[in-house]
């Protein structure tokens, strides 16, 4: 279990980094945490000929305000993330998402700008970012791009992201007022990859009509999934437990597709998100009454 | 009998080396010089190989040679068989197929070495490997144990007629004549997955030849250094004397590490030889998966005949037992199954047919429990099955068919693993059973706890099950202990140390025996450089056979001590006591001589050894028991399950156990720990998925999943002590012990959990998707 | 692994059979084709470059067809071999006329997938196989359009050939693009 031969390079800046990749293209690989890249490396499926290390680059551990919800660094560990204040303030799915993820050694290595970028369908960020519309931000030696989630995630482990390019930032917008939230998954162990999870976001008006509902499903297919249909039957109206059924029902049936593999046949998966789409469509109504 | 330093709860020894990372193991050994191998292994299960193109791994730099089966020339050989054959019994059959150092013409499973690569590097070695290209015929694999005795199906050795490894049939009584007096009849059908023994330590192992000196250094994380020695000199042709094998510290043997020659050790010291060069190779992850040995696969359809009271009045079995592409270990494990079917009951009438079955899959030896648990899950399971039938309570089946404290020792009248009678030595099942009740509050939980959290919802069940475990099966095994003239004492036994705690609970023995502290005593374990002979560190033995060995040993070196010390002191020695280092007179304290003091006397520069006395205060014993010593035990869990998502939580775990004699508690407690874990993962985690051409699609510890300390509940270890009448020490083997009742324990907990749902358990391990199917689609 | 389902083509049964039995098509069809040859009756010698995501292996191997009944069903068995593992499949292609310009492909297989790529990748096999039918179907649609109209115009198709080594990047790209022009939504550079 010893990776392929390749060359090594550990820049000190993001200038740096956008040459490295520019010069060689989809030979290199950007290293981040390496949580899962170098997996894949001593395994031998992936076999980049160009290391890029971005361990160095100090300047983009940042979490920052920005625009009433919060921005983060591409290099910020899980562990800063689910440590940090503002975050728990201003974006508290995120808060709630990062304990879910893998161990706490995994999370003390592990980045927010590796997860996003290696898209796993399983993985929790992806989802999340997904249901709060997040925005990445992207820069090559040309220039610099803003995507939204739902443009940043395209297939299975890929992004819209070319092979010269860095995602540098994710953009977290806050909710609007009287949202309530929720994530819920099953996973064999607390960390590993969850077998269904769901990223639940509940906006209600006034008079607790649903104004807006959002619901982006792990291992549901090759990407982060979202129900809209499903979300339809709730949005404009008032959420009873009624609705809340037909509507867990509704994505499990028809608006996921998840795969089969020896920890769960897609039978099962559909059966779990139905069970915990309902319970994440509870706790996120009561959330969204509470005023939060 | 009371001890000073025995049973005492005394700290590891080894522990501060250990956690400080001062302690050797195979991966830390590096010599000038080395060379590194790494293994190109078969994709396929079954296939036959048209030709193997090595040219492109010879050209990269750094690569010293690539070798295939025809390279070894003579010196290719199957491995050895580790047990003798069953006896020639009527109507047996054992056919012995034992692995090869490198394959010659078909692969038999996934993971069988066609080729190896000795390198500069580990990296260039495994660059290398991704060169070397095998042309193959595909094959059929076999995998399903119960058709593959079907006329006409693929062969996994063509030689043979079936994939028929083995057969035997065990009978006690008279099954068909008990079941025509039975109110009820059960009849199951059971299916009992593998699992991997997953040490932490990989295996590993490395070898250096000395040309000059003409001698062969091995390193490796084996728990039988001393067999090892033995066949490897053998194989090479060497005597025993030109070979040291050391097994350092082991990260963890749970079985697999007995097996010999694995096809590295047998291509390794070759490859030493012929390059002159020291040459390592160290087992990863992946390749533990494919290449080291996994236990516990069996179909078992089980019939028990009972009263209407609950009384067993007998029981039949057929077990196919699937045994991978080969047998070198031969029957230990069915045959272990066979000898807890019954497990702690009375059970006048069982025959048992076993089939023993070649499949496309790794090789199968005994992994911690080896064939015990699946013989627990069985009888437990039929015990529940049929309470319910009877509408009895599963407590009162149980407290009805225990063999009662009297009846030891009692000959249950089949052989065992050894091939002698299965006689349990002792026993007094009935309190440490309504001890274990008692720990868990069965009577509370059933009649308040239970209700009141039903009442909010929640499905808590809870599961005890008594089991036994045949433990400290012979041969034999050796200690040699001496004092030094410094007066500490340096001991040394044959059997590997993977975790036991052996540098602790032997220094127990010999500290209680010659008055030292445990901290004076250097025990060095898997040197076969430090004694010659012994067998090794498995079936739960080391504190039995070694344990007694190190008191034979250590008693005759005291007897050595206050024989000479009476002398020089002019004291008859039933007036001396040895007390902290020193001999002394009972009630003349001041008057005492060192241990070492002695020592140095014990061997003189002048003057003669008197006839029939020996240089040193040093002494080599050996204990060989006639039959093991069975230990027994409890355990309980209270779980809960969310039958809507099938996850489960274990809220409470207790074990009772009675392993004779406790050496150290806190030893006998860790294993009851370690074996705990492993019991959970074979319920509800570890289970080597196979398709249906035997590819294993969980070759990483992402997806074979093993409890982690955060899926581990809190374990309540409770003690009770029936001596072993028939070792000095009476100590019952406990290592085993934790892993074995797990399984129907959680079965039990689950259905105890779950009474709407109609639930019945036959198979473990028991996934979520599994339960999920089991509750939900009917038709199954 | 069983590989089952259907797909609905724009297109007649001559038109979606002839499609199938293009080596060109095929080529941009199959991910990462970097050579697809006729070398016998029937048969087709092939060798990919698979990636997904970051994950890159090269196979190469066979393609048969047999049990021809033109232009209605056919049998495929694909073998292949790369250093990740091997793959061997058989599936049945029954094209059945729908209407108007309208043929429903019904496919269902056994694959066989071994090696490390079951061993370490198991959670995704399920998902890869999935997304690479639904991708190639893609490419497939736009072939067939893009034959219709050429022959409306009566110009030559034209194919867009899969790079070698970015078969899902680039698929999954284009479809985004597409995706962005409708909406119109690109903030891309
Ligand atoms: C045992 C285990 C369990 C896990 N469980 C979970 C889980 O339950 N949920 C979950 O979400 N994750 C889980 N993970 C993954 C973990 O969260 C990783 O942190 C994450 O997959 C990748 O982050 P990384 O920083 O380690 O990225 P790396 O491994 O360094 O990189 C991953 C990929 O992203 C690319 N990349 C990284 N940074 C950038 C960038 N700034 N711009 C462009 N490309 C970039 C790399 O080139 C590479 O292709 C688990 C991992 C392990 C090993």
């Amino acid at each position: 279990m010893k990776p392929a031969p390749f060359k090594y390079y550990a820049p000190q800046s993001v200038p740096e980094v956008l040459d490295l990749l520019n010069e060689y293209g989809y030979d290199a690989k950007v290293l981040a945490g390496g949580q899962s890249l170098v997996p894949m490396m001593n395994f031998r499926l992936v076999q980049p000929a160009v290391i890029v290390d971005i361990n160095k680059i100090p300047e983009l551990s940042y979490i920052e305000p920005h625009d009433k919800g919060v921005r983060l660094g591409a290099m910020v560990r899980h562990s800063q993330a689910e440590k940090d204040p503002l975050i728990k303030e201003h974006a508290p799915l995120i808060h709630e998402t990062m304990p879910q993820i893998a161990t706490v050694q995994i999370r003390n290595r592990g980045t927010i700008g590796g997860s996003l970028a290696h898209a796993d369908s399983s993985a929790e960020l992806v989802v999340v970012t997904t249901a709060l519309d997040a925005k990445f931000k992207i820069q090559n030696q040309k220039g610099e791009r803003l995507v939204p989630a739902a443009e940043f995630f395209v297939g299975l482990l890929t992004t819209s992201m070319e092979s010269e390019d860095l995602l540098v930032e994710v953009q977290i917008p806050p909710m609007p007022a009287h949202s309530g939230w929720s994530l819920k998954e099953v996973a064999r162990r607390p960390h590993d990859f969850a077998l269904m999870g769901v990223a639940v976001i509940l906006t209600l008006n006034k008079k607790d009509r649903c104004t807006e509902a959002r619901m982006v499903y792990l291992s549901a297919g090759d990407g982060p999934i979202s129900a809209p249909e499903a979300a339809k039957l709730l949005i404009g109206n008032e959420i009873t437990p009624e609705l809340i059924t037909a509507a867990a029902e509704k994505a499990a049936a028809d608006e996921i597709d998840p795969g089969s593999d020896i920890h769960a046949t897609a039978e099962f998966r559909r059966h779990l998100a139905n069970v915990l789409t309902r319970r994440a469509l509870e706790e996120a109504l009561q959330r969204a009454k509470g005023g939060n | 009998m009371t001890y000073k330093v025995i049973g005492k709860r005394v700290k590891r020894v080894e522990d501060p080396r250990l956690l400080t990372g001062g302690a050797l193991f195979v991966g830390d050994v590096n010599l000038p010089n080395m060379l590194h191998a790494a293994f190109f292994r078969s994709d396929y299960a079954h296939a036959k190989i048209k030709s193997i193109d090595t040219s492109l791994a010879k050209e990269i730099p750094g690569v010293v040679g690539v070798y295939t089966a025809e390279d070894m020339g003579e010196a290719w050989e199957p491995g050895p068989p580790l047990v003798s054959p069953p006896p020639t019994l009527e109507g047996v059959v054992f056919n012995s197929r034992r692995q090869v150092p490198l394959v010659k013409d078909k692969v038999k499973h996934a993971g069988e070495i066609i080729a190896v690569v000795v390198a500069e590097s580990r990296y260039i070695a495994e660059d290398a490997v991704e060169e070397i290209y095998v042309d193959y015929e595909p094959l059929p694999a076999v995998t399903d144990l119960e058709k593959c005795l079907e006329p006409g199906h693929p062969l996994v050795h063509d030689d043979l007629d079936s994939n028929l490894a083995a057969y035997l049939v065990q009978n006690k009584g008279d099954y068909e004549a008990a079941k025509k007096e039975a109110d009820l009849v059960l009849k199951r059908k059971f299916k009992l997955d593998r699992g991997a023994a997953v040490a932490m330590e990989n295996r590993g192992i490395v070898v250096d030849w000395d040309q000059k000196n003409q001698h062969l250094m091995i390193w490796d994380t084996t728990q039988s250094p001393i067999p090892i020695r033995n066949g490897m000199a053998a194989r090479l042709g060497l005597r025993t004397h030109q070979v040291r094998v050391v097994a350092p510290f082991v990260g963890g043997g749970f079985g697999p590490k007995i097996m010999m020659f694995y096809a590295e050790e047998m291509v390794l010291p070759w490859l030493t030889m012929k390059l002159n060069r020291p040459v390592k190779w160290i087992e990863d992850r992946k390749e533990n998966f494919y290449a080291t040995t996994q236990e516990r696969e069996q179909v078992q359809e089980v019939e028990m005949a009972l009263s209407k009271e609950g009384r067993i009045l007998g029981i039949k079995q057929k077990i196919i037992h699937d045994t991978g592409a080969f047998d070198p270990y031969g029957l230990t494990t069915p045959l272990n199954t066979q000898s807890h079917s019954m497990g702690g009951y009375d059970v006048q009438n069982y025959n048992s047919e076993l089939f023993v079955v070649f499949t496309n899959k790794i090789i199968v030896t005994p992994v911690r429990g080896a064939g015990r648990p699946q013989g627990i899950y069985v009888v437990e399971r039929m015990l529940d099955i049929a309470s319910k039938e009877l509408k009895l309570d599963p407590r009162d089946v149980r407290r009805l068919n225990f063999i009662p404290k009297d009846a030891f020792p009692y000959n249950h009248e089949i052989i065992d693993q050894a091939f002698v009678e299965l006689v349990l030595d002792s026993g007094n099942y009935l309190p440490a059973y309504e001890k274990a009740l008692e720990k868990i509050e069965y009577d509370k939980f059933v009649q308040e706890e239970q209700p009141r959290l039903r009442a909010e919802g929640k499905y808590v069940g809870i599961g005890v099950v008594p089991f036994i475990e045949t433990t400290g099966v012979g041969p034999y095994e050796g200690a040699r202990v001496a004092v030094e003239p410094s007066g500490k004492i340096s001991a040394a036994t044959g059997v590997g140390t993977q975790g036991q705690s052996h540098m602790t609970s032997f220094a127990q023995i010999i500290a209680e025996e010659l008055g030292v502290e445990v901290e004076d005593v250097s025990l060095v374990s898997g040197d076969t450089a430090e004694i010659h002979w012994g067998t090794g560190t498995f079936a739960s033995r080391g504190a039995v056979v070694a344990g007694n060995a190190v008191l034979a040993a250590a008693s005759d070196v005291r007897k050595k001590v206050l024989k000479l010390a009476s002398k020089i002191l002019e004291t008859p020695e039933d007036e001396l006591e040895l007390e902290g280092g020193l001999v002394r007179v009972a009630d003349i304290p001041e008057k005492s001589i060192s241990l070492g003091e002695l020592a140095v006397l014990a061997n003189p520069f002048r003057g003669a050894v008197e006839p029939g006395t020996e240089p040193g205060l040093e002494s080599t014993k050996y204990f060989g028991p006639a039959y093991g010593a069975t230990a027994f035990g409890v355990h309980g869990m209270i779980l809960e399950v969310d039958p809507e998502t099938m996850m489960i939580k274990i809220h409470k775990y207790i074990a009772v156990e009675d392993c004779g004699t406790m050496l150290n508690p806190l030893v006998v407690e860790g294993q009851i720990h370690g074996g705990v874990s492993m019991g959970i993962g074979n319920a509800y985690y570890e289970k080597l998925h196979y398709d249906e051409n035997a590819q294993l699609l969980n070759a990483s510890l992402a997806d074979y999943l093993i409890p982690t300390s955060a899926e581990m509940p809190h374990i309540e270890v409770y003690h009770e002590n029936t001596p072993a009448p028939n070792n000095k020490l009476g100590t019952k083997g406990v290592g085993e012990a934790g892993a074995i009742p797990v399984p129907a324990a959680f079965a039990q907990a689950l259905e105890n959990a779950l009474p709407d749902f109609n639930l019945e358990i036959t198979e473990t391990p028991l996934s979520p998707n599994r339960l999920y199917e089991l509750l939900y689609k009917s038709e199954e | 692994m069983k590989v089952e389902g259907e797909h609905l083509f724009s297109g007649t049964q001559q038109q979606v059979w002839d499609l199938f039995r293009d080596t060109e098509v095929m080529a941009a069809a199959l991910p990462g084709t970097k050579k697809m040859e006729l070398i016998g009756e029937n048969t087709y010698e092939a060798v990919m470059n698979v990636r997904v995501g970051p994950v890159v292996g090269e196979f190469s191997g066979q393609l048969v067809i047999s049990n021809e009944d033109h232009p209605t069903s056919y049998t495929m068995t694909v073998d292949g071999r790369g250093k990740p593992g091997f793959l061997k499949g058989v599936g049945d292609v029954i094209l059945t006329n729908q209407g108007e310009n309208q043929t429903l492909m019904g496919y269902t297989g056994e694959v066989q997938i071994g090696g490390k790529l079951v061993a370490v990748g198991q959670r995704l096999i399920d998902t890869v196989a999935k997304s690479i039918i639904s991708q190639a179907f893609e490419i497939l649609d736009n072939a067939l359009a893009e034959r219709e109209s050429a022959e409306a115009e009566g110009r030559e198709a034209a194919y867009r050939k899969s790079s070698e080594s970015d078969y899902a990047a680039t698929v999954a790209k284009d479809l985004i693009k597409n995706v962005l022009k409708r909406t119109g939504s690109s903030e891309d550079s």
